[in-house]
């Protein structure tokens, strides 16, 4: 039997609001027992020293694009899972624009297959229409049967509002989210940063928040016209966030999600024209920032997720408006949102844990996001006082186009444990 | 005795220039111009130098000022060019200039028609980068020898009302103008059609009106910029003509300005659109007289930039 103890921390754990030192055992792959002391265990027993750290229900990202199958130049599946797991992520959703599109039965058993030998829990996104195409629906019932646990057409957003019609009511029979990658093209067309006083100075064509805006609009309309489910992906602006609040308030089924990126930084950092902050929806106004930030922190915003997106290196360090949008996050949302959170007291860990993990998994109706004896044993294990620069040395994921380069961020992952085996840390 | 090399300078915006150096290199363009006026029109101050001509967009005028710029310092002159398309497909633009890089140069004049451009390339390269314009965010050689022809003509900068009219939005030259005269005391005032002003341009230190008759009233000097017929296709403007009929700076008009108004353009002008035509002809046009001063102020630029004085 395969036995594991992870003695002496404090155990954080936002789905029963356990915040205690607690010991935690595991047995094959289930969280066994929690108590405040653990000391009866056999010989075979694996003991991690857990002292002044936090224990955490396993981190849940529900926006990674692994670039697998077609991309395998930019991540693959092991190696972006390995980068999950390095980032306390013991479970990671992953969006369909690949090469080619995970849009069939056989794409999502590829990608199921392949998670299966990678580091963490992977389930893919299925795309909402063939292709990315905005036109016909993609087979999701189908899709469903093997294993994607919600829909998207990230990177693309349907702009036929007919056809986002039927893909929200089709969707209804499966109870399926919808993600929805909010963006007017005819509004954000050739746009390279956000519209306003930064694409001016630097003579970039701006996308404007607005483009942003009102597909969440037509899409809540939508949402509750047909009394379906959208969640969305990245927002980005103030006015984004409240029309959202609005409708959370008129309880229409809405949810969404924020980067670590979008609440760090503004678009005032891309005056030096560096491409690896350079991604959609663009960074904003320092007024946007702070109000993501705030809903962040209230809740209106229910998850944190990292949109984690790589390129080579090559293609990041072409001319500002041919670099790809996109930055990779795995690595450093939790040491970010510890850094710029937690110590400044922005958030508490019951609060952060909350959006990364627990909340992720009730939304996407994941197993996970919890540390409650019967739970599947996914845990990550948090020195929070460890302090690391990031780097393309310190990267372990094939690219390295972060916006957190060459900046000190705060708290390391010791451990990641998934289904009760130590998948990252020392062993 | 060893020399300790200088540091190298490269100017890609008018930030990367005191208010002071503005004025030295204003200065030493006089007596550039000067050498431009004499017979032999040469003199041997970059000797020995390389400058490279990179131009990644077409544009004849610039590539023709800075190259008689360039020779007439007695610099050695290597021309490239490649459009931003093929480059696009092929060649990345850092491998592109690694490649030049060999080639050892002082000095890279560098056109574009991406913005940043200028920038990335200085990472790669040891030579001093001279941005000949990339895209639409800086082009401060081109804003150096409009501050020359009004630096000549009035003596200075300081309480100058300069009306600058027509598409902003999509101006190389705007950006740079407006640092640099805002900067040494002009007053600068934006006019054209709502949709070709962008966002936020008013924080920019300078005043923006739709109507061209108070932009133009007790102006000192009045600069058109070019307005591309595209704009129509791509829904910014309803017609040229309604464009003309709001916007184009005519006799009429420019009598609202000072007497001694000076009418500046760039180039290359669209008669009987952003100007009228006998306008452009005028007295008050010096709008040729810009392009030989072009051509002395890129000179004083190079030289300094890379002048030897510390060999
Ligand atoms: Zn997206």
């Amino acid at each position: 039997m395969n036995k594991l103890l992870i003695k002496n921390g404090r155990v954080v754990d936002p789905s029963s609001n356990t915040n205690k030192n607690l010991d935690i055992l595991i047995e094959n792959g289930i969280v066994k027992k929690v108590r405040k002391k653990i000391t009866r265990v056999t010989k075979s027993t694996k003991v991690l020293d857990a002292k002044g750290c936090i224990v955490s229900p396993g981190l849940i990202d529900a926006h990674t694009h692994l670039r697998d199958p077609g991309y395998e130049d930019k991540e693959d599946i092991y190696s972006g899972t390995a980068a999950a797991v390095k980032g306390g992520f013991t479970t990671v959703l992953c969006m369909p624009n690949t090469e080619p599109v995970l849009d069939s039965v056989s794409s999502i058993r590829y990608v199921v297959e392949k998670g299966k030998e990678s580091f963490c829990k992977v389930y893919p996104i299925g795309a909402i229409t063939k292709n990315l195409e905005g036109k016909e629906l993609a087979e999701t019932g189908r899709m469903m049967m093997e294993g994607i646990v919600a829909v998207s057409d990230d990177g693309n957003c349907i702009q036929n509002s007919a056809i986002m019609r039927n893909a929200l009511e089709y969707l209804k029979m499966f109870n399926l989210k919808l993600i929805e990658h909010a963006e007017d093209y005819n509004l954000s067309k050739g746009g390279q940063v956000n519209e306003g006083y930064v694409s001016t100075a630097l003579g970039l064509p701006g996308i404007p928040s607005i483009s942003e805006t009102v597909i969440v609009a037509r899409d809540i309309l939508l949402s509750e016209y047909f009394d379906a489910p959208v969640h969305f992906a990245h927002i980005s602006s103030k006015r984004t966030l409240e029309i959202l609040k609005t409708a959370k308030k008129k309880k229409l089924k809405i949810t969404c999600e924020v980067t670590p990126h979008h609440l760090i930084f503004n678009e005032n950092d891309i005056m030096g024209f560096d491409s690896n902050l350079k991604m959609k929806p663009p960074l904003r106004t320092e007024a946007d920032r702070r109000a993501l930030e705030a809903g962040f922190k209230d809740g209106v915003i229910d998850i944190l997720a990292t949109d984690h997106a790589p390129h080579r290196i090559d293609e990041k360090e072409r001319e500002f408006s041919l670099a790809p949008f996109g930055v990779v996050g795995l690595e450093t949302a939790l040491s970010a949102m510890v850094k710029y959170f937690i110590k400044t007291k922005k958030m508490t860990w019951m609060e952060i844990i909350d959006r990364m993990s627990t909340r992720p998994a009730e939304l996407f109706d994941l197993e996970g996001g919890s540390l409650m004896e019967g739970a599947p044993a996914d845990v990550t294990v948090i020195h929070p006082g460890c302090k690391w620069v990031v780097n393309t040395e310190t990267l372990i994921g094939k690219s390295k186009n972060s916006p957190f380069l060459n900046m000190e961020l705060e708290g390391c992952v010791l451990w990641t444990i998934v289904d009760g085996n130590i998948v990252y840390g020392q062993e | 005795m060893t020399v300790k090399a200088k540091a190298v300078r490269h100017l890609i915006t008018m930030d990367d220039l005191t208010n002071d150096e503005i004025i030295m290199i204003l200065e030493e363009a006089k007596s550039f111009k000067e050498v431009l006026g004499r017979d032999i029109k040469k003199v041997p101050a970059l000797r020995g130098k390389t400058v490279v001509l990179l131009f990644f967009e077409a544009s004849t005028r610039t590539k023709i000022s800075f190259e008689l710029a360039a020779k007439r310092l007695s610099a050695d002159v290597v021309n490239f060019s490649a459009s931003t398309s093929s480059l696009k497909k092929s060649e990345s633009l850092k491998d592109t200039v690694r490649t030049l890089e060999a080639m050892a140069a002082d000095v890279f004049v560098m056109r574009h028609s991406y913005p940043g451009s200028a920038q990335l390339v200085a990472k790669y390269i040891k030579g001093a980068v001279l941005n000949g314009g990339d895209g639409a965010h800086s082009h401060p050689t081109q804003a150096l020898l409009d501050m020359y022809t009004i630096y000549e003509k009035k003596g200075g900068f300081k309480g100058l009302k300069v009306a600058i009219i027509g598409d902003i939005k999509h101006s190389r030259v705007v950006r740079s103008n407006i640092e640099g005269l805002t900067r040494l005391g002009a007053e600068v005032v934006l006019c054209g059609p709502s949709t070709l002003l962008p966002r936020y341009i008013e924080k920019f230190n300078v005043s923006v009106t739709y109507n061209v008759e108070e932009a133009i009233t007790d102006a000192d000097v009045v600069m058109g910029l070019r307005i591309q017929f595209e704009r129509q296709k791509q829904g910014l403007l309803p017609t040229i003509l309604e464009y003309a009929q709001f916007f184009q700076i005519n006799r009429e008009r420019l009598s609202l300005a000072k007497p001694d108004v000076l009418l500046m353009h760039p180039g290359p002008i669209n008669r009987g659109v952003e100007i009228e035509s006998e306008v452009a002809d005028s007295v008050y046009s010096v709008i040729d007289e810009q392009v030989t001063n072009g051509v002395a102020v890129r000179m004083s630029l190079l030289y300094f930039l890379v002048g030897g004085k510390d060999e």
